[in-house]
């Protein structure tokens, strides 16, 4: 698993790549708290993403709530395959903001 | 009823180890001929109790051992993960959180969502645990020797 951070607008987007489990999500949390904690909003790109498992789901859901905390937005984008149906599984696409592609964020 | 051995597999408890386990799974359930979508939730609720075997009965030590066994009868896979941790309490595999904001829970549910039935099959010559994930073959795999 690697990440990329890049600007785009006023958010940071955090380029997920590879599979993130338990071995790195820890890694991805330190990141987007990170990105968080220095008041910028953030879109989680999916796009290069292949697989992850609750520990990811967790994170994510730990840096919604800090997004909420601090009146910024955490988006996923490009959310497909393996991915998508663990966000559909656990009932949490209807939590996130997801959208289509990283450009489709309204500023 | 016949059952055909698919794998037996040993890892040691380290997180790094899950990338393989999934690639293992994952090799069964094409060769059984699931669905793309129902191997990736299989492959999910496998890796999610590995992870819940590092995480809660090795308490994150990286040296246990997790062994996986896979079978198939006319009907079913069944997954068995055997570790030598501490024996740790059925209640584990209850339901406490179906809220997935709250933190706790979520690889638990998982994996009652995609398996036909996940239990503990202690026994008392057992030492550790051994966690027993089924799931009902597709149609075209039901009786097929492999």
């Amino acid at each position: 698993m690697s990440f990329e951070c890049s600007d785009h607008l006023n958010y940071k987007v955090l380029h997920l790549t590879g599979e993130v489990d338990l071995s790195n999500s820890s890694k991805v949390r330190r990141c987007l708290l990170d990105i968080l904690d220095n008041g910028q909003s953030v879109i989680v790109d999916f796009s290069d993403l292949t697989y992850i498992d609750s520990s990811g789901m967790a994170t994510l859901v730990e840096g919604l709530n800090a997004a909420n905390k601090k009146k910024l937005t955490l988006a996923i984008a490009n959310a497909n395959g393996a991915p998508l149906q663990v966000l559909e599984l656990t009932r949490l696409n209807q939590v996130f903001n997801l959208i289509a592609s990283v450009e489709d964020i309204k500023e | 009823m016949k059952n055909d051995n698919l794998l037996v597999k040993s890892w040691t408890s380290c997180p790094h180890e899950l990338a393989d386990i999934r690639q293992n799974v994952k090799a069964v359930c094409t060769r059984l001929r699931f669905t793309e979508k129902d191997t990736n939730e299989i492959v999910l609720a496998i890796d999610e109790a590995c992870t819940n075997i590092i995480r809660y009965a090795y308490k994150d030590c990286r040296d246990g051992n997790i062994r996986l066994e896979i079978v198939k009868n006319n009907q079913q896979v069944i997954f068995r993960l055997h570790d030598h941790a501490k024996h740790v309490s059925k209640d584990c595999l209850e339901q406490k959180n179906n809220d997935p904001l709250k933190p706790g829970g979520l690889g638990v549910m998982l994996m009652q969502q995609v398996m036909n039935s996940v239990k503990f099959v202690h026994t008392s010559q057992c030492k550790g645990n051994i966690l027993e994930l089924k799931k009902d073959l597709p149609q075209e795999s039901q009786g097929n020797e492999l």
